[in-house]
């Protein structure tokens, strides 16, 4: 008897569940019953890319096929730049074909970040009385749209006047802030449509010479029931009296709120401001996530004179400074006591400068506390942090600590600086790594990035390598062109960088 | 009515082999938490539990002794870290230990930790057969788990072509 069928349909549902895409579509081809099982399971997800020279068929293959049409649930048109028109048909061949006048499947999700598929999304989405969840972001680098903004208008104009959108639960746009004034009229126009969403979450882009970005936050205060999330980034963020906290007001059901400025020319974040706004949604928080700070402006975010329970939901902390600092003087002041935070925790992730031993001991200290302390619910799975070199005395400090925390994925990065490698230090040693392995910590994951000679291999040739790493050196680093050489190898030959981490 | 947690519970499995046990340590399973909650009076007869073997009993009891206190997976929670939870396949040190057994009696410990609803337990073995399978070629998976491939050649063919369509990109 096959062994395999000693276990029912839904239990190799589950184990479904935790295989990676790759695994899934193996199994459909070991026997009839895992065709069976795991086959709408391939194509729930459906993306199409106007790049990909095989998308006719693809669409061909699914939308004149009944059966796969109507495992489709989520579609997802990715294309960030303007693409030619010939194909974009191919796209807009799909976007009619999961109209009812063609196959009309179940769909609940769709994202589009296609130009064309944004201009004809206003037309098809009227059909869509499905959709349930919508992304639109709109592509990047408006400058070279100008004068063609009709399908945003078209899309602006179908969000007001479809009836069908009202079913709509989820919306997420992101959007420049040349695109601020149409929300504006738009949420004027179709407020029940934006006070029925459950979840609307916004990412603003901010480029520079635009002075329409503070309206947004006018008009969302028309709407506050319903922001959940609620995002910036952009090359060129407001200066410091332009900081949301002071814009706001109150937002009742906000729990995820992300603070990026990605590349260079961030500018310091008014950390009064940015307290004040935390302080005030405190109660409701359960993601901080606050990327390009300075790194010294971190101590404003935890105020020690507040009650224990700062942020009672707090799930998940993940602090990215792409102020890389200069050497590797040790910085205490930057690393807060977490232990009141230490309860609701799930995913502790602190990226940027290297942390010094005073750093890492005061931090893991702080979470041991609460376990230690009579609170056996210490949550803490995931922790990362960057350090310059990891030494036999830093791994017995987390090993005595963090043993007894239960943390299941610990990431270290590290950055190793010029000066540690001319003193012929690689970031660890064979002694370190000996006792990882013995000790069999099979989440524990080592990045180990070399910052030398930064310019040699281009983020292709990174991301061939390792996706979750270069995601993570986008992070650290303030710009991908600066990341050159990485050193792979490692003591013994093995593999270590792994990609089960990083899933941020 | 909260109980003395030195409360002791006796259950009996479908080979007649019984086990008393503290009544915290059987509470990590849900189905059994829910059964004592019925039961107002104490009872000396043994709960029976007519699925599952002394022997997977056993295995089961040693992780749920393990994680006693540990706290329950509440409904919030669960929708939280729902996403997360399906994503990553690490498992434990201990955990992992615990269930290096043969694949017989892997399949066994899910087949329990689903009837006595132990959640965690559940995604500890669903993990590891997932990861048994990882990066595993199709003849690979028939041979693991002694599968016979029913395809005929033309049907296995549409199916790699239809895979074909399928990948992302």
């Amino acid at each position: 008897m096959d062994t395999a069928l000693v276990l029912p349909n839904e239990l190799w549902e589950h184990i479904f569940n935790f295989l990676p895409r790759p695994s899934v579509l193996t199994m459909v081809i070991v026997n009839k019953e895992f065709h069976q099982l795991g086959r709408p399971r391939v194509w729930r997800t459906l993306k199409l890319c106007s790049s990909n020279p095989q998308n006719s068929e693809r669409i061909q293959a699914v939308f004149n096929n009944p059966t796969l049409a109507t495992f489709v649930k989520d579609i997802t048109i990715a294309e960030p730049y303007y693409s030619p028109q010939s194909r974009a048909s191919l796209l807009s061949t799909a976007l009619r074909r999961i109209s009812p006048f063609g196959n009309p499947p179940d769909i609940n999700e769709i994202a589009l970040a296609e130009f064309h598929a944004i201009k004809l999304a206003g037309k098809v989405l009227s059909h869509l009385t499905s959709v349930r969840n919508m992304r639109v972001s709109f592509p990047k680098n408006p400058m070279s749209f100008t004068g063609s903004y009709s399908p945003y208008m078209t899309l602006w104009a179908s969000l007001v006047d479809h009836q069908s959108l009202y079913n709509i639960r989820s919306l997420q746009l992101t959007i420049d802030t040349y695109q601020v004034s149409y929300l504006s009229q738009c949420i004027n126009q179709a407020s029940p449509i934006f006070q029925n969403l459950e979840e609307f979450n916004l990412i603003v882009e901010f480029w520079s010479g635009c002075s329409y970005w503070w309206k947004t936050f006018t008009i969302l205060l028309f709407i506050r029931q319903s922001i959940r999330y609620l995002s910036y980034d952009g090359k060129n963020p407001p200066t410091h009296s332009h900081f949301p906290a002071t814009s706001f007001g109150y937002l009742p059901n906000l729990v995820r709120f992300y603070q990026g400025y990605a590349g260079k020319g961030w500018e310091k974040v008014d950390p009064d401001a940015c307290q004040k706004f935390l302080m005030q949604h405190r109660k409701t928080l359960t993601h901080l996530i606050l990327k390009g700070l300075e790194i010294d402006a971190l101590e404003f975010l935890w105020p020690t004179a507040v009650d224990q329970n700062v942020y009672p939901r707090l799930d998940t902390i993940h602090l990215t400074s792409t102020a890389a600092r200069q050497g590797n003087q040790p910085n205490g002041r930057c690393i807060p006591s977490f232990a009141p935070y230490a309860d609701s925790l799930t995913t502790l992730s602190l990226l940027g400068p290297n942390l010094s031993y005073t750093d890492v001991e005061q931090l893991v200290m702080g979470l041991a506390k609460q376990r230690i302390g009579s609170k056996p619910t210490a949550l803490l799975r995931r922790l990362r942090f960057t350090v310059s070199i990891l030494t036999p005395e830093l791994f017995d400090l987390l090993s005595e600590y963090l043993g007894d925390l239960r943390v299941m994925d610990l990431s270290f990065v590290l950055l190793a600086a010029d000066k540690a490698r001319s003193k012929g230090t690689r970031g660890y040693n064979k002694e370190v790594w000996d006792l990882i392995k013995t000790r069999s910590y099979p989440s524990w994951n080592l990045y180990h990035v070399d910052a030398r000679n930064l310019n040699r291999l281009g983020p292709n040739g990174l991301r061939m390598r390792n996706k979750n790493l270069l995601r993570l050196l986008m992070e650290v680093v303030p710009s991908i062109e600066e990341v050159g050489e990485i050193d792979w190898s490692d003591v013994d030959g093995e593999k270590y960088f792994t990609d089960s981490s990083l899933g941020l | 009515m909260a109980a003395p947690a030195t409360q002791q519970i006796k259950i009996r499995c479908n080979d007649e082999k019984e086990f008393t046990v503290d009544r915290d340590v059987l509470e990590r399973s849900v189905l059994i938490k829910n059964m004592l909650e019925d039961v107002t009076e104490q009872q000396d007869a043994p709960i029976p539990l007519p699925n599952v073997s002394g022997p997977v009993m056993a295995k089961v009891l040693e992780y749920c002794t393990h994680h006693r206190g540990e706290p329950l997976p509440s409904a919030d929670t669960e929708q939280s870290q729902d996403e997360t939870r399906k994503r990553t396949t690490d498992i434990s040190e201990w955990d992992q230990k615990f269930i290096t057994v043969d694949q017989e009696m892997l399949f066994e410990i899910i087949l329990a930790a689903n009837y006595l609803d132990i959640k965690s337990l559940l995604d500890v073995g669903c993990k590891t057969v997932a990861n048994m399978i990882k990066g595993k070629t199709p003849e690979e998976i028939r041979k693991l788990f002694n599968i016979v491939n029913d395809f005929t050649p033309e049907e296995e063919a549409q199916i790699k072509k239809e895979n074909e369509w399928a990948e992302d990109r």
